[in-house]
């Protein structure tokens, strides 16, 4: 079935097979593209989620009682970034820190409020880890990044989380202190553990140092990073002078709000970088999806360009081809050539094409000759039959004559000797010139019967009677029959119609029957050797001429070829005989055939139309 | 073979055409030949020639066969008539054919009487000759078998060309022996002389019989 398609069919399947692998790998591509856009979109929305929460920490670390506006505004931020980021679980968290927010807010018992405070700030931590969790952050995949995103997600909440609780623990009244003791030893933990949170950061920001080529995050927060790490130092030193007794709260409260603004400044800025960070791999991600989908593109372009560019240039030139052969066919003009050019398959087919052309041509040619050369031998050898023909009709009459010439010659020269002779024997010499006489005689009427035949003999249509023409011939060949031991037999039917022939051409179609028969005779020696001569009305119209042998025959298998050109039985026959007495008695309307003798033998018939034109079938 | 001679010579006719034949009668009675006519060759085979020089005028063209075919036939049968072709168209390869075989002549009809005559009186010429020929041969074998077979053996060695010593030394008998032998072999044979002999010996190959026998 395939093979029976169009050659364009076949190659825009090709084509659409290629087109079609493409598009599959396209869509791979697409789609693992999209997922690390997606990825990275969640990642965004996680960033901007933080940007919000930044400003609630701000708010709560700010620590004024009452609902200020400020930290209205920032509560109200969060709820509407939770409230779009809809796949991000955390909305029962962030609902909880509300809460906090708005008791911290509404509180007025000021170890309560502390309370709360911490609460408020293990609530934003929270939310954070979480945000962290679901917006893909914690999972992001690069060096740079995934360390910045450490600082904005965990880190920097941490810090905040652990200076608001010292500030709180540090800003508790003395009664509700147990022990000045443990107050210290608490401040110490939490400052150890701020320390530690801060050389996390440190080593947060190392780390992502390496993974950025461009040294544009050194750039960006070398700065705020310093700033903050002296501004807590600052703080650190208050703390250590008020665990140490002398006490000035408003060094310490000056000293926290310095360092919690550098660190939500830091916070800002990393939050920034990263921002920026994410976007760009978003759009290295979607410049890259969009260069390979351009190649892609490109390519099947192309490839259906290269399929309908081949297929014009393998069909072309075979409908060309085509449309040649069908010329060639109908005006039968050999000499036409494909001008179709190429090193491929298809040109070469054209250069065999035109060589077949070529070899066609010269065949028809040889044809031509062959034929040309054939008709003219067949004329040459007709001509040579005819000849040969009559040579042996001249021998016959040269004989006929000869014979009673010779014995005038002996005759009239033995007379001579008698009458020579002393005595002179007259009586013998005048037996003997009586002889000459009647030999005389006989030579004359040979003669006499050759020149009615020669008058006879000219190339044109004559009535005639075909026995007479029958006993004509035979007068020719009796003799020479009768050298060869043949005996004749002649059975003509009397009132035949007359028949319009050229006369002297079927005298020879009749002598090569009667040479025929006697040569098939000559080598028989067990039976008698009979030639039968018969004439007859025919069935329907015209008649029959049969000749007869009792000779060697034909085999049943070269019946059919005897009449052939160039076909003999003979060793020296020439195979135009019989070919050249058909061609005659077909001229004349009739047909010549052949058939076994009884018992043996063969039977020629000659049928000839009677003079009534168009009436033999 | 008779030893009668009949002096008179026959000349046999050929020829289908009973006027050619009776012409050719004619013509050689009017020479004084004696001349038989036949009309085939099956009744010239059937007649019972007469034991003289004869010649054989023959007609090419016959029924049943022709007269070179004719020719080879009578060769076959040991007959060695001479032979004049008669042919009313003859051609050069026909008659070389016949020359070869041994005819006297081949005649195209109609012929000049001379030539036919001339023909005839060669022909039976040459028939003579053979028949004499012929009968010194037959004689000669007569006189050849009267010898003994020691005879024999001597005009072997004597053709040989080897004298009397030689003969005597190889057959292991005296000279004078040998001298007997030699005397009653010439006159045995009616030699009149060594060289008559040894042609005698030639024409009955006795040479190389003996050698044979020997």
């Amino acid at each position: 079935m395939f093979k029976s398609l169009r050659t364009s069919t076949k190659l825009l399947l090709l084509c659409s097979v290629f087109v079609g692998a493409l598009v599959v790998a396209t869509y791979g591509l697409v789609a693992e593209k999209q997922i690390a856009i997606h990825f990275v979109n969640k990642e965004l929305v996680g960033v901007q989620y933080l940007d919000a929460l930044r400003g609630v920490y701000a708010a709560i670390l700010a620590g004024r009682p009452g609902m200020p506006s400020a930290t209205k505004q920032a509560v109200d931020r969060l709820a509407k970034t939770e409230a779009e980021s809809d796949h991000l679980d955390t909305e029962a968290l962030e609902r909880h820190l509300a809460e906090t927010i708005d008791r911290l807010a509404s509180s007025t018992d000021d170890s309560r409020r502390q309370a709360l405070f911490v609460d408020a700030l293990t609530a934003a931590r929270n939310l954070a880890s979480r945000i962290g969790d679901d917006s893909n952050l914690t999972l992001d995949p690069d060096l740079d990044s995934y360390y910045v995103q450490d600082i904005v997600v965990a880190k920097m909440p941490t810090l905040l989380s652990q200076i608001g609780e010292l500030q709180s623990q540090l800003a508790m009244p003395s009664s509700a202190q147990p022990t000045p003791e443990s107050l210290a030893v608490r401040a110490l933990v939490l400052d150890g553990m701020i320390r530690s949170t801060l050389d996390g950061i440190e080593r947060d920001l190392q780390a992502s140092y390496r993974g950025d080529s461009g040294d544009f995050l050194r750039q960006a927060l070398d700065a705020d990073l310093a700033n903050m790490v002296s501004a807590w130092n600052a703080y650190f030193d208050a703390v250590k002078a008020k665990l140490g007794g002398a006490s000035e709260a408003i060094a310490i409260d000056r000293t926290y709000v310095t360092a919690v603004d550098s660190a939500i400044d830091a916070w800002t800025a990393s939050l920034a970088e990263l921002k920026r960070l994410l976007n760009t791999r978003s759009s290295n991600l979607l410049s890259k999806l969009r260069s390979s989908l351009l190649l892609n593109g490109l390519l099947a372009v192309f490839a259906l360009g290269f399929a309908i560019a081949t297929g014009r240039l393998i069909v072309q030139p075979l409908l060309k081809l085509e449309r040649l052969a069908d010329e060639v066919g109908q005006t039968k003009d050999y000499n036409l050539r494909t001008d179709y050019e190429s090193r491929d398959e298809i040109g070469r087919l054209a250069v065999a094409f035109n060589a077949m052309l070529a070899e066609l041509a010269a065949a028809r040619e040889r044809e031509a000759a062959d034929a040309a050369r054939r008709a003219a031998m067949q004329a040459e050898l007709a001509r040579v039959a005819r000849i040969t023909t009559m040579g042996e009709m001249a021998a016959s009459i040269a004989h006929e004559i000869n014979q009673p010439l010779a014995a005038i010659v002996n005759n009239a020269n033995a007379s001579l000797r008698w009458l020579g002779q002393d005595p002179p024997n007259v009586e013998r010499a005048r037996s003997v010139l009586e002889r000459v006489v009647s030999d005389g005689g006989r030579a004359s009427e040979v003669i006499g019967s050759i020149r009615g035949m020669l008058e006879k003999s000219s190339q044109e249509r004559v009535q005639l009677d075909v026995n007479d023409l029958i006993r004509e011939v035979m007068t020719f060949v009796r003799a020479d029959l009768k050298h060869h031991d043949i005996t004749v037999r002649t059975a003509l039917a009397e009132d035949l119609p007359r028949i319009s022939a050229v006369r002297i051409q079927l005298q020879q179609v009749l002598l090569n029957l009667i040479a025929n028969a006697a040569e098939s005779m000559a080598s028989i020696d067990e039976r008698v050797r009979v030639l039968t001569v018969r004439s007859q009305k025919a069935d329907g119209y015209g008649i029959v001429v049969t000749v007869e042998d009792t000779g060697t025959g034909i085999d049943q298998t070269d019946l059919e070829r005897v009449f052939e050109a160039f076909f003999s039985t003979k060793p020296e026959g020439m195979g135009m005989g019989l070919s050249i007495c058909r061609s005659i008695v077909e001229a004349h309307g009739g047909r010549m055939t052949v058939s076994p003798g009884h018992p043996r033998g063969s039977v020629f018939q000659v049928r000839l139309p009677d003079d009534e034109p168009s009436q033999f079938p | 073979m008779k030893e009668r001679p009949s002096p008179e010579p026959v000349v046999f006719v050929i020829d289908d055409d009973a006027s050619v034949r009776d012409s050719l009668k004619n013509l050689l009675e009017s020479v004084g030949l004696h001349t038989e006519l036949f009309d085939s060759t099956q009744t010239f085979l059937d007649f019972r020639r007469p034991d003289v020089a004869s010649c054989l005028v023959l007609d090419v063209r016959l029924p049943g066969l022709t007269g070179l075919e004719f020719q080879n036939e009578l060769l076959k049968l040991g007959i060695s008539l001479p032979i004049i072709f008669i042919t009313g168209h003859g051609d050069i390869p026909m008659s070389v054919r016949a020359m070869k075989l041994g005819a006297v002549e081949f005649l195209t009809k109609p012929f000049r009487d001379q030539d036919l005559l001339e023909a005839v009186r060669v022909a039976l010429e040459r028939d003579r000759m053979r028949r004499r020929d012929e009968k010194t041969l037959t004689a000669l074998h007569a006189h050849f078998e009267s010898l003994t077979a020691r005879e024999k053996e001597v005009i072997g060695l004597i053709s040989a060309g080897l004298s009397n010593k030689q003969i005597a030394a190889d057959m292991g008998i005296s000279d004078a022996t040998v001298k007997v032998h030699r005397a009653n072999i010439m006159r045995k044979m009616q030699a009149r002389s060594l060289a008559d002999l040894v042609r005698m010996a030639d024409l009955l190959r006795v040479g190389q019989a003996s050698l044979v026998t020997r």
